[in-house]
């Protein structure tokens, strides 16, 4: 940039040089032209010196008397700087500094016309000029990064609703819908295709939930006919004590099949609701009337239990799904349990969350099936349910009440230990 | 006693007339709701058992209906759906009992018996057998006139036993019963023993005598 001013200045200098000369030769024809005025006038601006061919001085302009700039015999275009503090006339400026002067020399047959120009203005103007450029990038690139921000903030905002949306949507808020923009642009495009795709995905869901749910009503009249049907048989007087322990053990096999049509309905509600009536409730009682009805079982299989009473907790929930969370967890801890074994039973109350914790004794869930132990039918141990004839679900039942509660409910198995961690909201801050 | 069974499966229907007819009850059979309401109207029931789910009309109209023709027979719901909601709808529409399938049929003579006892009809809250004396309303409960006391349990066995008084009844129906559905029965089938010893220490049948177990099958209380 600098140099492209000094050539600019260069070529201002050497045109003036051209003049000068033109003026020379026209005076060395006719003596009558005042040779000083004539320069006077042009060299206003210019520091200006003519030699003879003999470098003695024949003219010098009024800059040239008190600034000294030297010849260079072998330079004709140069950059010298001047200290000089009577410079202030030129520039009409007070300056005490170095100044930069832009010289050229002009060889004409007998003469040597040396002009120069302060270009001090350059420097000055080309470092306001990057000052300026520099204030301007840094302005409009803040400008820029808060307008790209805001449009790509504007830009992405339905994406991120979409994005939010469908991280929400669970088997359980397949209702949920995208709220289309008002734009018919790619993204209500993209915002409708998700949402048809939502009503298929619900309409197939519903489809297999009712599925279940009809398929268990079906099975429960044909059940009932066997049932009565193999009491009345163990009524029989024609049929043998024998044959009738035989009809005794095959009862194992309709038990199950009630269980779990039993489960499957449950489940199927469950699943299909999505917010469940809530009351303030007192927990505390609820788990001890669980373990009073389990006593029998407990003492049975010789299982301590230790659950400390001393303080109730209250809190908002379905009483009837509570109920049914623990006896489903606590059934669990006596049948996983070791003989002699143990279940601590903890529940306290901190920052608006029960915390209730159930710990047995047994055999410890290897880690990789611990992720799996919710799902639906999924059995660590096939030999205990096959004893006690549970249907697999029990846990599933037990996550969707949770889920229902806004609550959490995780297992950790480890030291011997198998323990089920549940957060409960005291307040049901659920929105439906 | 003139029980009506109204069920629109033909198995249930069969199998209950043949349960009611060896304890020595009348009964009447219907599939459907048109055929219950007219014959309801025309012929005086002790007792009517009532599916819900009925063609043509349907279990809960057919209840409505008779209690505005202002007949208070007492009404046994049957459902293949669990729900509560319909319990709460059944017994709103005026039924007296509600009993959800698949039921057993030492339950059904149970909740049939005491609805028998609980109505005008019969009206005797005492159920007795030998020394045994034990009131339904009271829940008391004397042997040969002396009171003695009986956890809930207990009473409900014993209760439930003597409804089905001289018929097996196997650990898991009873299980069933006194633990309802929320437990599962089939497991707490297993500790049912423990409340039979206490409670034949109680009635003073500790030899199980009265009270007998039938090896593999359950336990039936035998009053002859």
């Amino acid at each position: 940039m600098r140099e492209q001013s000094i050539n600019i200045v260069d070529k201002q200098l050497h045109t003036t040089a051209l003049i000068i000369n033109n003026e020379l030769s026209k005076y060395s024809e006719n003596n009558d032209i005042k040779l000083d005025e004539t320069l006077n006038n042009i060299t206003d601006k210019y520091w200006l010196k003519i030699y003879d061919s003999n470098k003695n001085i024949i003219y010098e302009s009024k800059t040239a008397n008190s600034i000294n700039i030297p010849l260079k015999e072998n330079k004709n275009k140069y950059t010298v700087n001047i200290k000089n503090t009577s410079v202030s006339k030129l520039k009409n400026e007070d300056i005490d500094e170095v100044i930069p002067f832009r010289v050229l020399t002009l060889n004409n047959k007998d003469k040597i016309i040396q002009i120069a120009q302060s270009i001090i203005e350059i420097d000055e103007e080309i470092s306001n000029l990057l000052a300026a450029i520099g204030t301007g990038l840094g302005i409009s690139s803040i400008f820029l990064i808060v307008l790209s921000y805001i449009l790509a903030n504007k830009i992405i905002q339905p994406i991120a609703n979409i994005n939010k949306l469908t991280h929400e949507i669970t088997a359980a808020t397949l209702n949920k819908r995208i709220v289309l923009p008002k734009n018919k642009d790619e993204i209500y495009e993209l915002s409708k295709y998700l949402n048809e795709m939502f009503d298929r995905l619900q309409f197939a869901f519903q489809r297999q939930q009712r599925l279940i749910a009809d398929t268990s009503h079906e099975l429960k009249t044909p059940l009932t006919i066997l049932r009565i049907f193999f009491e009345e048989l163990s009524e029989n007087k024609e049929v043998s004590t024998e044959l009738k322990e035989k009809i005794q053990k095959q009862w194992k096999n309709i038990i199950r099949l009630n269980k779990l049509i039993k489960n499957l309905l449950e489940l199927s509600a469950l699943e299909a609701q999505i917010s469940s009536e809530m009351k303030l409730l007192n927990l505390s009682e609820l788990i001890q009337n669980i373990i009073d009805d389990l006593i029998p079982m407990i003492e049975e299989e010789h299982i301590t239990i230790e659950y400390d009473m001393s303080k109730s907790i209250m809190l908002q929930g379905n009483k009837e799904q509570l109920r049914r969370l623990f006896i489903n967890l606590i059934d669990n801890a006596i049948k996983y349990n070791i003989n002699n074994g143990k279940i601590i039973i903890t529940a306290f109350e901190f920052k608006n969350n029960v915390h209730v914790s159930i710990q047995n004794t047994g055999k410890e869930i290897p880690q990789d099936e611990i992720a799996k132990i919710f799902d639906q039918f999924y059995r660590v141990e096939k030999s205990r349910s096959t004893k006690y004839g549970g249907a697999g679900l029990g846990l599933t039942i037990a996550r969707e009440i949770v889920r229902l509660h806004n609550g959490r409910i995780s297992i950790q198995s480890k030291d011997g230990f198998t323990t089920v961690n549940l957060e409960l909201p005291v307040n049901d801050s659920h929105k439906a | 006693m003139r029980i009506l069974i109204v069920d629109d499966e033909q198995s249930i229907r069969e199998q209950l007339e043949d349960l009611l007819k060896k304890q020595k009850y009348l009964v009447d059979t219907v599939s459907d709701g048109e055929q219950a309401i007219r014959r309801i109207l025309e012929q005086p029931y002790d007792l009517i058992v009532l599916d819900i789910m009925l063609p043509k009309i349907n279990g809960l109209e057919v209840l409505r209906e008779i209690r505005s023709e202002k007949i208070d027979t007492p009404i046994l719901m049957l459902t293949a759906k669990g729900a509560l909601n319909d319990k709460v709808k059944g017994l709103d529409a005026g039924a007296d009992d509600y009993l959800p399938k698949p039921f057993s049929t030492a339950e059904f003579m149970a909740r049939l018996r005491a609805l028998l006892r609980r109505s005008s009809h019969v009206g005797n809250a005492v159920l007795k057998l030998k020394n045994i004396s034990l009131n339904t309303m009271t829940r008391e409960i004397t042997i040969n006139g002396n009171p003695t006391s009986l956890t809930p349990k207990e009473f409900a066995i014993l209760e439930f036993l003597m409804y089905n008084k001289n018929r097996s009844v196997s650990r898991f129906t009873l299980a069933e019963h006194i633990w309802g559905d929320e437990f599962d029965p089939f497991t707490m089938s297993n500790y049912i023993d423990v409340h039979i010893k206490n409670l034949r220490r109680k009635i003073g049948d500790p030899n199980g005598e009265l009270l007998q177990t039938l090896r593999g099958i359950g336990y039936i209380l035998k009053e002859d």
